[in-house]
C-alpha cells in the first residue's frame, strides 16, 4: 500500500512540474 | 492555506462532486443551535456517568488526563443514537455517494481547554473497511477557530491512497512528516461554526490544532460506511490492539498475529506488564498462570480477553 500512495504522488508532482514548465499558451494561434 | 470555506446546504446537489473532487464538502446547519446545546449537555452527562463505567479502551486521553477521544457513544446512549440517526443527515450522504450508507460509530473528540493537537490522520488506516467506502460527517458543537484548533484538510489526498503512517508507541497513528511537506499545497485550514461541517472521504489526510482558548471545543465525528462493506471483527480489533502491547512491551519493530510471546524475547516480567496493559485497556483479568500454557499469541490472548468480556456482561 504504501508503493501505491508514494506512486501516486511522484506522478502528481511530476504533472504539476509538467505545468509549471509548459511553455504558456499563445492567445492566439491562428 | 487558510479558507473561508464555502458551505453549502445540506440538501445542494454540489455534496458529491465536491466530495469526488476535493474529498471532502463543507456543509452548513446540520444541528441547529438548539441541537448544539443538546448534544452538549447529552455529552457532558455522558463524560460523567458512562464513560467511568465503560471498558478503558472506549477512550483515549492525554498524559495530563485530558480526553482526547471516546468512541462508540451510540452503542451506550440512546438520545445522541437517535441524534445521528435522524433522516436528513443519511439523506445528505446517500445523494452524495453511489452507494448505500450506515452509521458505523459516533466518536467525540472533546478538545477541552489546553488540549493537544491530533496529529495527521486518514480514518481508512484506523478504521479499514472493504471496500474503502467510508466517510466522516464531523460537526463541531463550538466555532472552530485558529485560536481553538482548526481543522485542516488536504483537498484532493483521497486520490493518492493509503499513505505511510508512523506509529509513535502510545500515539495514534500519524502520516509520515516527510509526506506532509510534500503535500503542504494542498493543505486548507477551516474555521468552522458550531453545527456546520464536513463531510469528507476516508482516505482524506487531515489533523486539527491545539485549543489555545478558554473554552472547551468539542466535536462530533459520525462514521459512515458502505452497508455491504466487509469490516474487522471484534477479534480482530482486539488482536491488533494487543499486538502493538506486545510490540510495545518486548521492544520489537513488528509483531505478528500469531508470533509467539517467549519466542519475540518476552520475559515474564515483560508478561507481567503486558496483563496489567491488558487489563486497563479491555477491563479483564487474565492471571500470569493462565497467560503462560495458553494465550502467549496475541490473536489467542484476544480471544480469552472476548471470552471474559462476554462473562463480565451476562453478571
Amino acid at each position: 500500500m504504501r508503493g501505491e500512495f508514494m506512486t501516486a504522488l511522484a506522478e502528481l508532482e511530476a504533472e504539476e512540474l509538467a505545468e509549471e514548465e509548459a511553455p504558456p499558451a499563445k492567445e492566439d494561434d491562428r | 492555506m487558510r479558507m473561508d470555506a464555502e458551505f453549502l446546504a445540506p440538501d445542494a446537489s454540489g455534496i458529491g462532486e465536491a466530495l469526488r473532487r476535493e474529498g471532502v464538502a463543507y456543509i452548513r446547519n446540520l444541528l441547529d443551535l438548539e441541537q448544539v446545546a443538546q448534544t452538549r449537555d447529552a455529552l457532558a452527562s455522558y463524560e460523567k456517568t458512562v464513560l467511568p463505567k465503560i471498558r478503558a479502551s472506549a477512550h483515549e486521553a492525554e498524559p495530563s488526563g485530558r480526553l482526547v477521544m471516546y468512541r462508540d457513544v451510540e452503542r451506550y446512549d440512546p438520545w445522541l443514537k437517535d441524534m445521528i440517526q435522524q433522516p436528513a443527515l443519511m439523506d445528505l450522504v446517500r445523494q452524495a455517494v453511489d452507494w448505500e450508507p450506515v452509521i458505523y460509530y459516533l466518536d467525540v473528540f472533546p478538545k477541552p481547554v489546553g488540549g493537544a493537537t491530533i496529529g495527521a490522520h486518514q480514518e481508512l488506516y484506523t478504521v479499514p473497511v472493504d471496500p474503502p467506502q467510508l466517510l466522516h460527517l464531523w460537526i463541531p458543537l463550538e466555532d472552530v477557530t485558529e485560536a481553538n484548533g482548526s481543522i485542516h484538510f488536504y483537498h484532493g489526498s483521497h486520490k493518492l491512497g493509503l499513505a505511510p503512517h508512523i506509529e509513535p508507541p502510545g500515539s495514534a497513528p500519524t502520516v509520515d512528516p516527510a509526506i506532509l511537506k510534500r503535500i503542504e499545497a494542498m493543505r486548507v485550514e477551516v474555521n468552522c461554526p458550531a453545527g456546520h461541517g464536513a463531510l469528507f472521504d476516508g482516505y482524506m489526510i487531515h489533523w486539527s490544532g491545539p485549543n489555545r482558548s478558554d473554552r472547551d471545543r468539542p466535536a462530533i465525528t459520525i462514521g459512515i460506511r458502505g452497508k455491504d462493506t466487509q469490516i474487522k471483527s471484534e477479534l480482530d480489533n482486539i488482536t491488533s490492539l494487543i499486538t502493538r502491547i506486545f510490540r510495545e512491551e518486548i521492544d520489537l519493530p513488528t509483531c505478528g498475529w500469531d508470533d509467539e510471546f517467549y519466542s519475540l524475547g518476552g520475559s515474564d516480567s515483560i508478561a507481567e506488564r503486558v496483563l496489567a496493559r491488558v487489563y486497563e485497556d479491555h477491563g479483564v483479568v487474565v492471571s500470569f498462570a493462565e497467560f503462560v500454557p495458553r494465550y502467549t499469541t496475541p490473536r489467542s490472548l484476544a480471544a480469552k480477553v472476548l471470552e471474559l468480556q462476554g462473562e463480565e456482561a451476562q453478571r
